[in-house]
């Protein structure tokens, strides 16, 4: 079974933290139910990053609403972020496994950096006007009880 | 304005974020404070960011901005009380190898 929370917010950094509760919320619930330890700070420091550069970037000469999903499978968990504005140069961040230097450091290689880091996969994909970000973070070892069925046996970890 | 204390040890200055986030939506709010810190040129600052539950790019980019301005001004910055969230990151970036970090303030105004 898989479970899709959905919202839809203006592209304004103030809106930011009212998704980030639900995420929080669905991520802790995991980590409790399955013991999937370090979920929620993982999830959370992705789409802090993921939002904090669609608004200073994507919208940064435009506005528009950014749409973010979150899907739970029993093997993982995806965030998606989408919208509508400016297009994005994901892979000109610093190479995957490589901190930025740090005399050199600025804000958008860390961000890239810690989202590469956080998550087991990074997709970015740009469509007519629309950029979509899916990040996507495996389960290795645990399943989470909110897909399970409601009835029957629960593969816990 | 972002919540902080700020008080003189010696020589000595702790500042205390009183603060859960430090990213880009308080991070605008800490950048006076950073300047009030400069301003006064080389001196040693710990910062304490026990309170702290949540940082990002931008906060980290502050805090590396603030230690590399003291350091040319021949001053020196000492992070304490990084624990959860915040240390990992630091740790993700490996700003723990560069940056002086403590348990708390305490242990960072030892001998500073």
């Amino acid at each position: 079974m898989t479970l899709r929370f959905t919202a839809s917010v203006p592209g304004e950094l103030r809106f930011r933290d009212l998704v980030g509760a639900m995420l929080r919320a669905v991520c802790l619930r995991i980590e409790r139910d399955a013991g999937c330890d370090g979920l929620e700070w993982r999830m959370i420091s992705a789409f802090n990053e993921a939002f904090n550069n669609v608004v200073e970037h994507a919208y940064a000469m435009t506005r528009g609403d950014i749409e973010v999903s979150l899907l739970v499978e029993d093997d993982r968990v995806e965030l998606h972020l989408a919208d509508h504005g400016d297009g994005f140069d994901f892979g000109g961040g610093p190479a995957e496994n490589e901190p930025p230097a740090f005399e050199g450091l600025s804000e958008g290689g860390m961000g890239l950096f810690i989202i590469r880091s956080v998550m087991s996969a990074v997709v970015y994909e740009r469509r007519a006007d629309r950029n979509l970000l899916i990040m996507t973070k495996t389960l290795s070892g645990c399943t989470p009880a909110l897909t399970a069925p409601a009835h029957g046996d629960q593969t816990r970890c | 304005m972002l919540k902080h204390d700020i008080s003189e040890r010696g020589a000595v200055t702790l500042v205390r974020l009183d603060e859960e986030n430090l990213d880009a939506l308080t991070v605008p709010d800490a950048r006076p404070l950073v300047e009030r810190l400069v301003e006064r040129g080389g001196i040693k600052v710990v910062l304490d960011l026990t309170a702290v539950r949540i940082i990002d790019s931008s906060g980290v980019a502050i805090i590396v901005s603030l230690f590399k301005r003291l350091r040319a001004l021949g001053g020196a910055l000492r992070v304490a009380g990084v624990t959860g969230q915040p240390r990992e990151i630091f740790s993700m970036l490996r700003l723990d190898q560069v940056l002086p970090m403590f348990a708390d303030a305490d242990e960072a105004l030892k001998g500073f």
